[in-house]
C-alpha cells in the first residue's frame, strides 16, 4: 500500500474520531436524573413540616389527625413526584425509606405515634434527630445533581 | 500548518484537560466519600449509648428504643443510596466535562 495513501487513511480516522467521540458521548443517556428546584423545595419543606409535627407528637394522636394524614400525603406527593422523574430512581428509594411504615423514620414514627397515642418527650427529640439526618440525605443528594457539595456541610448537627 | 501537527496539538491539549478533569471529577471523590462515611459514624456513635441509659432510666419504653434502632437501619440505608446517587452524579458530571473537553481542545487545535 502507497505510503500516501496510509497517511490519508490515517488522517481519516483521525478526524472521524474527532468528530464522532463528542457525539458519542452526548448521545449516552445521562446517568441520573438532573437537578429539580421542585425535588429541591418538598425535601427541604417537608423537613421543616415533619421536625415540627414531632414536636406536636406529645398530644395525642387523633387531635393532631387531620395535620398528619396531611403531611403523610404530602410525602407520598414527593415520593411519586421523584419517581416520574427520568433516571431518578435512587432519590424515589430515598423517599420510600423516609415514608415507609415499616421503616424507622417519618413513615414508621407515624405509625408509632397512632398505635401509642403518645409519644415521650425524649423519644421526640431523638426521633427529631435521625429524621432530620434523614431528610439531609435527599436533600444532599439533590443539590449534588447541580453542583458537588460535601454532605457535611448541609448537615442539620 | 499540516493536520499532523494538529492532531498533536489537540492531544495535548485534551491530555493536560483530562488530567486536571480527571482529578476534580473523581480523584477527591474518595476523600469526600470517606469524610461522608466518618461523619455518619460520628453522628452514630454516642447514640446507642445514651439511648440504652434512657432505657435503664424509664424514659424510653422497650417499643421506643426499638423505633429509635429501626431509625438507624433506615438511616444506614438512605446513607448507602446516597453514596451510590453521589457517586452517579460525579460520574455523570465527568461525561459531560469530557465532551467539553474534546469540543473545546479540537477548536483551539484546529481553529475550528
Amino acid at each position: 500500500m502507497p505510503v500516501a495513501h496510509c497517511f490519508t487513511l490515517l488522517t481519516v480516522r483521525r478526524l472521524l474520531a474527532l468528530i464522532l467521540l463528542p457525539l458519542v458521548l452526548a448521545a449516552c443517556d445521562p446517568l441520573i436524573g438532573g437537578y429539580t428546584a421542585e425535588a429541591y423545595k418538598n425535601a427541604t419543606s417537608l423537613k421543616a413540616r415533619s421536625l415540627a409535627m414531632i414536636d406536636r407528637a406529645g398530644r395525642s394522636y387523633s387531635s393532631q389527625q387531620a395535620d398528619v394524614t396531611a403531611l403523610m400525603t404530602d410525602i407520598d406527593a414527593a415520593y411519586e413526584f421523584s419517581k416520574g422523574l427520568p433516571r431518578n430512581g435512587i432519590s424515589a428509594r430515598q423517599w420510600e425509606v423516609m415514608r415507609d411504615p415499616d421503616g424507622g423514620l417519618m413513615g414508621g414514627f407515624v405509625a408509632g405515634w397512632q398505635r401509642n397515642h403518645t409519644v415521650s418527650e425524649f423519644f421526640r427529640d431523638e426521633k427529631k434527630r435521625q429524621i432530620a439526618r434523614g431528610y439531609d440525605y435527599i436533600i444532599c443528594l439533590e443539590v449534588n445533581k447541580q453542583k458537588t457539595t460535601p454532605c457535611a456541610s448541609l448537615a442539620s448537627d | 500548518m499540516s493536520f499532523e501537527t494538529q492532531w498533536d496539538a489537540f492531544l495535548t491539549e485534551f491530555r493536560e484537560g483530562l488530567t486536571i478533569l480527571a482529578r476534580n471529577a473523581l480523584e477527591d471523590w474518595k476523600d469526600t466519600a470517606k469524610a461522608d462515611g466518618e461523619a455518619y459514624l460520628d453522628a452514630m456513635k454516642d447514640d446507642l449509648p445514651r439511648w440504652a441509659k434512657a432505657l435503664k432510666e424509664g424514659l424510653l419504653t422497650k417499643n421506643e428504643f426499638e423505633q429509635l434502632l429501626d431509625g438507624q437501619k433506615s438511616l444506614l440505608k438512605l446513607h448507602m443510596l446516597t453514596a451510590a446517587g453521589l457517586s452517579k452524579t460525579r460520574l455523570e458530571q465527568f461525561r459531560v466535562g469530557l465532551i467539553s473537553l474534546v469540543t473545546k481542545s479540537a477548536y483551539s487545535a484546529f481553529g475550528i
